[in-house]
């Protein structure tokens, strides 16, 4: 039978980083799910990087994750010669929310974490510009995208 | 030595739109550029945590109005996945021709707006002019001009009135000889030539670290469009030529919206021939499933990615879009530097940014 | 033949053009016009540099205007008595050029491009949208302010020479519209300028557009009878 290209990615990042990966799954076509630890992030993406040509960062985003003490962070890269999306997810406890960035390596998460950092609160540690991107200059009223800051009607 | 002068453009500018670009210039080229987001901020993605799955199509829709049609044809995807619901034939070749209607409706924009960056009347007049008579289809159909919440989870939420074939086949045979109107006057044009060839020149390399999107990567030689690359609703049973130029530049920009523009005739034909009958719409369960789903669509100005997190109750629990424009945005700086303040305008809208689509 | 009548017909309309014109040369010389001016105005006399502080602030000051003699100063003209012929003039010029400043903060900003359009023409009131404050006297929000782009309307509507008016365009622009919720759109651009005309809807067809402007038209209009 003969595997798919996520398949054999999926086959790819097990053989390499079998401990360091907590869940890996193939969703459908052109989607793979890779969970890790958040120390071990920017190693599995720069493997994805160099030897898959997962070299762009399309997407980050962050939410409370349903277990109520950390916070999801998931970058999706986008491979352009395997036509693959990868959502690269983990987890960062809500005491000490940093993570380390990606931007020194993918140029294109650079304002993604800005924008993550500015609606969660993470610090994205050897970003060089965690400055204001889309808030009022003067904002103090927290972080919007946390379930903690309520809308008010 | 010659000190570099700091200047503001914007919020307010002769383009549309409200962004700001902090410019450091060297008598009139750009030395650096740093660009400013943020003044049309609504916090959709926020909003959409309060609201419905459903109430948050009009939400997502004015994410970029302009192509309204594409962008709500993203979230329903993202929430079709997550529910696992198949959507009928009839609904999908429905989707695509609206999909398409509304291509065209944004590229025609985007060239009127251009006519306004680089000062070229007809080029504002004709093709505003021009998107009244696709604004009127849409009309018919849905019964608005711009934003439509058309598209619904599972289907559409109307079928296509009986008269609609004719008035598509008669607007979409006058707007393919416009085309070709628009290539000799404005495309061959010496004085649109002057403004944009080897202005805002993006190589393929930065273009794709900078993960730049749309029209604006095909004109600098990457061949990507979501519609071939994972075709969803109908286009994999239609035939069409995804355009890509080499040069980089804006008239390379603008050769590809207007070569896009004829594919997107072609591809409402076939739909309109090929278009099956049947229900326009399945049920959809109430809740979201405690899962997460990311849809890809190929609107007007680029790639959108939508994410969608269900937690089992009907509002999303967490809604992320990744639209072309923020992505492009980023490529700004590089582009602008070492580039006239003359040609500013120029760069900035060949790149189809559109601050209501980076801001969200 | 014809060619001659044509002239004749051509130098009869410019003739007559031309003696309107003159007499509106005396009257563009300010300093010559010694009764009463549009709601009262007469020459305050006073040179002041231009800068934001002198600018007349707030809604409903129609009695007041502010013109440049130079590259440099300003003259205010305040409140004197004005001849009604010329008072009924000045009004019909003021209400039939509208100019708009280019402004698109929401989603509404599209339907201002169909306006401008050839079907729908919005020139043929005297609306022409320019993107220099100066030369404006008509704020169009179009759709959603947000806190952050609020404080910058303030300094264009502050920039725009009086008289100048204000139209909410769009029901974000009324009242927060469809993000009522949200924690960074002002509730109503009201809160931040004084508006004159509201034109609702999501967006508002290019119809319900004119007849806003056609409504600020009436009320200028009646300001003169007020």
């Amino acid at each position: 039978m003969s595997s798919t290209i996520e398949d054999e990615i999926v086959r790819d990042v097990l053989q390499r980083h079998q401990g360091l990966v907590k869940r890996i799954e193939t969703k459908r076509r052109g989607r793979v799910s890779i969970e890790a630890e958040k120390d071990y992030i920017v190693e599995i993406a720069l493997y994805l990087r160099d030897k898959r040509d997962f070299s762009q960062v399309v997407s980050a985003t962050s939410f409370d994750a349903p277990d109520g003490d950390s916070y999801a962070v998931v970058y999706c890269l986008w491979s352009l010669s395997h036509r693959v999306l990868l959502a690269l997810k983990t987890s960062i406890p809500k005491e000490i929310p940093r993570l380390r960035s990606l931007t020194p390596f993918f140029e294109s998460a650079n304002w993604h974490e800005r924008e993550t950092h500015e609606m969660m609160g993470i610090q994205f540690e050897g970003h060089l510009d965690l400055g204001r991107l889309l808030l009022p200059e003067d904002w103090t009223e927290g972080f919007p995208l946390r379930k903690t800051f309520r809308l008010q009607g | 030595m010659s000190s570099l002068l700091r200047v503001n453009w914007g919020p307010q500018h002769p383009i549309t739109g409200h962004l700001r670009f902090i410019l450091d210039l060297d008598g009139d080229i750009v030395v650096n550029a740093i660009p400013e987001i943020g003044y049309t901020h609504r916090g959709i993605e926020k909003l959409a945590e309060n609201r419905n799955y459903l109430q948050v199509v009009p939400l997502v829709e004015r994410v970029c109005n302009i192509d309204s049609f594409n962008v709500s044809l993203g979230y329903v995807m993202a929430v079709e996945e997550l529910m696992g619901v198949k959507v009928p034939e009839r609904a999908q070749f429905i989707r695509t021709i609206m999909a398409e209607l509304g291509r065209i409706m944004s590229h025609l924009y985007w060239f009127a707006i251009f006519g306004v960056a680089a000062g070229l009347f007809t080029l504002i007049m004709w093709p505003i002019a021009d998107r009244e008579l696709f604004i009127d289809l849409a009309e018919m159909v849905v019964g608005s001009r711009v934003t439509y919440s058309y598209f619904t989870p599972g289907g559409v939420f109307a079928d296509l009135p009986d008269e609609f074939d004719k008035r598509a086949a008669k607007t979409l045979a006058y707007f393919e000889r416009r085309i070709g109107e628009y290539e000799v006057i404005f495309l061959h044009n010496k004085l649109y030539q002057l403004r944009t060839m080897h202005v805002g020149v993006l190589d393929s390399r930065k273009a794709i670290e900078l993960a730049v999107a749309g029209p604006s990567a095909r004109g600098s030689g990457i061949r990507m469009d979501v519609r071939s690359d994972e075709p969803y609703a109908a286009y994999d049973q239609l035939d069409f030529e995804v355009p890509v130029e080499d040069s980089g530049d804006a008239c390379a920009r603008a050769k590809i919206r207007l070569r896009e523009m004829k594919e997107s005739v072609l591809l409402v034909r076939q739909a309109l021939n090929k278009l099956p009958e049947g229900p326009i719409r399945v049920r959809v369960p109430p809740i979201l499933p405690r899962e997460d789903a990311y849809s890809r669509v190929e609107c007007g100005r680029g790639e959108f990615g939508i994410h969608v997190v269900g937690q089992g109750s009907d509002r999303p629990y967490r809604l992320k879009i990744s639209t072309p424009s923020f992505r492009n945005m980023s490529a700004l700086p590089h582009m602008l530097k070492g580039a006239r303040l003359a040609d500013l305008p120029i760069i900035y809208h060949s790149m189809d940014i559109w601050p209501l689509d980076v801001d969200r | 033949m014809r060619r001659n009548s044509y002239r004749r017909r051509t130098h009869a309309i410019w003739h007559s053009i031309l003696s309107i014109c003159d007499f509106l040369h005396h009257l563009r010389r300010l300093h010559n016009v010694h009764t009463d001016l549009c709601n009262g105005f007469h020459l305050s006399g006073e040179s002041t540099p231009p800068s934001d502080n002198c600018f007349p602030r707030g809604g409903g000051r129609r009695g007041s205007m502010l013109v440049a003699i130079d590259g440099r100063s300003t003259m205010t003209i305040n409140r004197v008595k004005c001849m009604a012929p010329v008072r009924k003039l000045l009004d019909w010029g003021r209400l039939s050029s509208l100019w708009p400043v280019h402004i698109a903060t929401g989603c509404c900003s599209p339907e201002e491009m169909a306006l401008v359009s050839p079907r729908y023409d919005v020139e043929r009131f005297g609306v022409l949208p320019l993107p220099s404050l100066r030369q404006c006297d008509l704020l169009i929000v179009l759709g959603l302010v947000t806190h952050k782009m609020a404080k910058r309307l303030k300094l264009i509507y502050e920039q725009m020479p009086e008289p100048k008016y204000v139209m909410a365009v769009g029901a974000c622009a009324v009242s927060g519209g469809l993000f009522w919720d949200s924690y960074s759109v002002v509730k109503g651009i009201d809160k931040v300028l004084p508006v004159d005309v509201y034109v609702p809807g999501c967006p508002p067809r290019p119809e319900a557009f004119i007849q806003g402007i056609r409504l600020l038209q009436q009320k200028i209009r009646r300001e003169r009878k007020n």
